[in-house]
């Protein structure tokens, strides 16, 4: 009986603190919480071009990084097992940088084994239109193309607080 | 009579507040007659190569020394070239580092830093011979004209161990007996954070000294700086991390040359708590009589970002409370860098950003920090990586990038002259 109460507690609480205010359980920023993302199409590092138009529907996770910063490097391996984790469901993760060497950023990836999509923000605009000021930014964008949160330096992503708040935004779909 | 009295007194306190040099109307007329003129834009073109931002000085001969970092598709590759402050075109730039060697990044331009001999000293990371493909690892090269800039020669290189890991977010200044400080972010330690080292060369940079550690715990993205003043004490600052992820500028000051560092002071107290990368240095400047300016980009506790100025009359031990320097609603300042000269003229130049625009403003001081004109805006189109250098002859430059041909980035330069002549309105001219 005692087993089973103890249990239930922690049930409860695993459970309360999944569904706790992502804000402050992943330290997200509300500062510009369900504001339009603008319109863009950047090329990826494989030359694909990517429209913001067909992100409609999928929960968006945009990190904003560069070769030379190191915290950056902290929380991409967690950016790939989430984006493994998440590959069938509507859900996209793009690294975002305005490094323009692409042998430099290929060399990054490979040396740290991920395989997520990487944007090539040359000039820094699409950073700029976000109000991206320092890095590694990721900005989490919901299915309805509003900005859902922002967290300023490295996090963990795959942790269940972290997939909790990506599969809660997921849900009206 | 009672009435005369009250009439001589208020006119002696008038006489008083015009001689005043803090009343806002005599330093207004100061300033009328001491409005630094704005001289032509020169514009050195790139065309398609992407650069890094401009590194500037100017020398007490008037000329101005521009180095930078430039694609060169297969490598990075380090400019430099000189040139009258007011002179038509450009000469052709000079490569500074050998083909074999090579910079590591644009994200910053090179350390370049005037010696008293006429010496140009460029210092920029190079890939770690043995880095076999692993991010984040670097050398630390110095290069060194002789000759005044006409050519350069093979870099001494600067750290002093051969661990495969970063050294770079380098800084250097020379001081008046000719020695060259240096300073860098380390991360030979193999520690989460890295720590701040320096170094210096007595011989024109032929050989470094023993690489010194002067403090842990180092932001891993922002640049430091090296500044010395006349009577020979050396400073030092970057961004330190304190318990709590609590960025704060400090300064570290050495009163024997370099050879020892003075525990770091925080300048500002920001109390800004963040964990990544700023990438944004503190710049330093001295003045004749031993002031020591810093400004520098902050957030604090409720992530607004500010340019701010602080001074220090007791050589780096305590600080002025800080003073913004930005004061635009709906933008967003970056990247201030400052220069200060004998007199204690400042200039500062910065970003000031917004989702659609990207400006360069500037500010300057002519009382030794007391007041600043109201910023000014110098570029046309859009711009970045602003740059400033002055000399001890009233001569200044402002330098960035802008996209004068989009889509290409092209360094402008504007002189400055603080010499006198009649009240003029200082205007941006483009050519």
């Amino acid at each position: 009986m005692n087993q089973l109460l103890l249990i239930g507690l922690f049930w409860l609480a695993v459970t309360d603190s999944f569904a706790a205010d992502p804000f402050t359980t992943l330290m997200l920023s509300p500062r510009d919480n369900k504001a339009h993302v603008p319109a863009i199409d950047l090329p990826t590092l494989s030359g694909e071009i990517i429209d913001s138009k067909d992100w409609a529907g999928h929960v968006v996770m945009l990190n904003f990084w560069a070769t030379w910063c190191g915290p950056c490097k902290e929380e991409m391996p967690s950016m790939e097992r989430l984006y493994r984790r998440l590959q069938t469901k509507p859900f996209k993760l793009f690294a975002v940088t305005a490094d323009i060497r692409r042998q430099d950023i290929a060399a990054f990836w490979q040396h740290w084994d991920l395989h997520f999509p990487v944007l090539l923000d040359e000039d820094g605009d699409f950073a700029q239109k976000l109000w991206v000021r320092t890095l590694p930014t990721t900005i989490v964008i919901g299915p309805d193309g509003r900005i859902h949160g922002r967290a300023m330096g490295p996090r963990d992503w795959d942790s269940p607080e972290a997939i909790a708040f990506i599969e809660q935004l997921m849900e009206p779909l | 009579m009672q009435t005369q009295r009250i009439l001589s007194a208020l006119l002696a306190l008038v006489f008083l507040f015009l001689l005043n040099p803090d009343s806002g109307k005599a330093l207004g007329e100061n300033l009328t007659r001491l409005t630094p003129h704005l001289g032509d834009k020169r514009i050195l073109h790139h065309g398609k190569n992407k650069t890094s931002g401009p590194a500037i000085q100017i020398d007490e001969q008037g000329a101005l020394h521009l180095a930078w970092t430039q694609d060169g598709h297969d490598q990075l590759n380090i400019y430099y070239l000189q040139s009258q402050l007011t002179e038509d075109g450009f000469p052709k730039p000079i490569q500074v580092n050998p083909s074999i060697q090579f910079a590591t990044s644009l994200h910053e331009p090179p350390a370049l830093a005037l010696g008293p001999h006429r010496e140009v000293y460029v210092l920029w990371p190079a890939p770690h011979p043995h880095a076999d493909g692993k991010p984040f690892a670097s050398i630390l090269n110095l290069s060194r004209s002789l000759d005044g800039g006409r050519t350069f020669l093979p870099p001494t290189r600067v750290n002093d161990d051969e661990v495969v890991t970063g050294h770079s977010f380098d800084h250097l200044a020379t001081a008046p007996n000719g020695t060259i400080h240096i300073a860098w972010i380390d991360a030979r330690e193999g520690k989460k954070d890295p720590a701040t080292y320096t170094a210096r060369s007595l011989d024109r940079g032929s050989t470094i000294t023993k690489n010194l550690k002067i403090d842990d715990s180092t932001c891993v993205c922002c640049r430091t700086s090296v500044a010395t003043s006349p009577d020979g004490t050396v400073y030092v600052t970057w961004r330190k991390i304190f318990p709590g992820n609590v960025r704060e500028t400090v300064v570290a000051r050495s009163k024997n040359g370099g050879q020892s560092f003075d525990p770091a002071v925080i300048v500002g107290h920001d109390q800004w708590v963040f964990a990544g990368c700023p990438h944004r240095p503190a710049s330093l400047g001295a003045d004749g009589q031993g002031r020591l300016y810093v400004s520098w980009y902050t957030e604090g506790p409720d992530d607004t970002p500010g340019v701010y100025l602080a001074t220090s009359d007791d050589q780096g031990l305590t600080f002025t409370a800080r003073t913004m320097l930005n004061t635009s609603k709906g933008t967003f300042p970056d990247h201030p860098q400052m220069a200060v000269d004998d007199q204690g003229r400042i200039l500062v130049i910065w970003e000031e950003q917004s989702p659609v625009r990207r400006e360069i403003v500037m500010r300057y001081s002519l009382d030794r920090g007391k007041t600043f004109i109201a910023p000014q805006k110098l570029n046309i189109k859009k711009a970045q990586h602003p740059a400033v250098a002055i000399n001890n002859q009233g001569q200044a430059i402002f330098a960035w990038q802008e996209q004068i041909a989009f889509p290409n980035w092209s360094t402008v330069l504007q002189p400055v002259s603080f010499e006198e002549h009649p009240a003029h309105t200082a205007t941006a001219r483009t050519p």
